[in-house]
């Protein structure tokens, strides 16, 4: 049996004593759906004192808000998938429905869903099977199996929120002891494969705001992976467009996944897009913006150039789609 | 590091309580096959892929192998061994519904996934008494059969779904 590491599991009475937990010297792990840290965990990724488990504080929950949405950061991605609102939002629940496979959705959240770690090959396996290598700079040591050479850590980032909720315009809202402070999701990424959360110690993601949808907006999430279930992305896009009363794109924003160390959004794609009725050559454009942006390294499933090449693909396909739904809230489909 | 004390840990599993005390890190199938016996959910793979490990924690399938023990406190949790007793009007000895269809349409070979196939199907069936060809196996892309059953495993799904929805609207 592959067994857990010897941990304490600590379950808080409430918000404050998790804040409070957090906040203290070498603090524990967050717990949430455990389908991700504990993989980690039984493949020798240790570190932090203990586990704080979420499951038992009410953070889960999807409640309407000034005209859009706070979703919690507890909510189980099952209950996204069952969602499924009007509108934009909608395409939340069939992007959760894409998350590894069904079982895995009832424990995994949102909130573990947006801090989930990067991935690499080189990274993501047991600790016998490291053992043939010096640890890689995302394990702690000074080098990188994937880019040699290279200074810095380049795990792939591979959530499948995250573009989605960017392309919608979503804040996130994080507590701490010092009370909850709400700003741009894009914020919450560094980049920085090895470290890839911008979160200060002892600060927690409680909630996720949705604005309101503008009139006759879309939105849509594609993904390409080896196999039609469980796999993570091993390329993403997502984009959102507004279409105008004269049946142009007023606006748009494309975000890429699983190409990179965070999701990349591309203005060059979106400029591609606005002002156009996104007809071949505004898709061909956004798509090339996107693969001129794409930093696909060999540490995910699939060659760099097929994910490069495909992420185009996604792009072009997902802002069609997003077209289509933004011309049926429009009243024009 | 030091071992953490054990904590208690009530678990109602088939429609049976159990108080446990258990090391914190301990998973739902260490605690359902060393400590209570229950053998159906299986280790394949340890780390979520393979579906072999799903039950049903509160009438949804999850993997026991990346679920606490204490995290599955205060949830009715159901193993292979209890599903055929949540068939009401059974006869002694009869299995349910989807088990039934898994023997009468070949959808076991050797056997290891089925327990995890049979509960994942059970679930996406009480939420989904119609499902389509595509919506069960979609229901079962998490769960491999590396005997590569799978024509017959979504056979017997189906078939299952025309049997538990007989007399219904």
């Amino acid at each position: 049996m592959l067994r857990l590491p010897p941990t304490e599991v600590f379950y808080p009475q409430d918000l404050g004593q998790a804040l409070e937990r957090l906040a203290g010297a070498n603090p524990p792990r967050v717990l949430a759906g455990g389908t991700d840290l504990l993989v980690a965990l039984k493949q020798g990724h240790g570190g932090g004192a203990g586990l704080l488990a979420l499951s038992r504080l009410p953070l889960g929950g999807v409640t309407a808000r000034d005209g859009g949405w706070a979703l919690g950061a507890g909510t189980p991605l099952a209950d996204l998938v069952r969602w499924a609102p009007p509108g934009p939002a909608g395409e939340i629940s069939r992007a959760a429905a894409l998350v590894a496979a069904p079982p895995l959705q009832t424990r995994g959240t949102l909130g573990g869903n947006l801090c989930l770690d990067t991935r690499c090959h080189f990274y993501n396996q047991s600790a016998f099977w490291r053992s043939g290598r010096p640890p890689c700079r995302k394990a702690g040591g000074e080098v990188c199996h994937a880019v040699p050479g290279s200074p810095r850590c380049y795990a792939c980032h591979q959530a499948d929120l995250p573009p989605l909720l960017l392309a919608l315009g979503a804040e996130v809202e994080v507590a701490s002891r010092s009370g909850t402070r709400t700003r741009p999701l894009g914020e919450l990424y560094t980049g920085d494969g090895r470290a890839p959360l911008g979160l200060a110690p002892g600060e927690l993601v409680t909630r996720v705001l949705l604005p309101p949808s503008p009139p006759g907006s879309g939105a849509a999430y594609e993904k390409l992976r080896p196999r039609q279930g469980l796999d993570f992305p091993a390329a993403a896009a997502a984009v959102s467009v507004e279409r105008d009363g004269r049946g142009r794109c007023a606006a748009a924003r494309v975000v890429l996944g699983a190409v990179g160390s965070a999701p990349l959004r591309v203005p060059e794609a979106e400029a591609a897009l606005v002002g156009t009725d996104l007809d071949g050559a505004a898709l061909e454009g956004a798509a090339a913006a996107a693969r001129r942006a794409a930093r696909p390294v060999k540490n995910v499933d699939l060659t760099p150039a097929y994910r490069r090449q495909v992420v185009g693909v996604l792009v072009a396909r997902a802002a069609r789609r997003a077209w289509a739904a933004a011309a049926r809230a429009g009243g024009e489909g | 590091m030091n071992r953490p004390p054990k904590i208690p840990v009530e678990l109602r599993v088939n429609g049976a309580d159990h108080e446990l005390w258990v090391a914190p890190e301990r998973t739902l199938l260490e605690v359902l096959r060393e400590d209570l016996g229950l053998t159906g959910a299986k280790e394949g793979c340890g780390v979520g892929a393979c579906g072999t490990c799903t039950v049903l924690l509160a009438g949804r399938p999850v993997r026991s192998c990346l679920t606490l023990a204490s995290e599955a406190q205060g949830a009715e949790i159901l193993t292979i061994e209890g599903l055929a007793e949540t068939w009401p009007n059974r006869a002694e000895g009869e299995l349910h519904p989807v088990q039934e269809a898994f023997v009468a349409h070949h959808g076991i070979q050797c056997g290891f996934c089925s327990p995890g196939m049979i509960l994942t199907a059970t679930a996406l069936l009480d939420e989904t008494p119609r499902p389509t060809e595509a919506a069960v196996r979609h229901g079962l892309s998490g769960q491999v059969c590396r005997c590569t059953g799978y024509t017959k495993i979504v056979a017997s799904v189906l078939a299952a779904a025309e049997r538990l929805g007989e007399g219904q609207p």
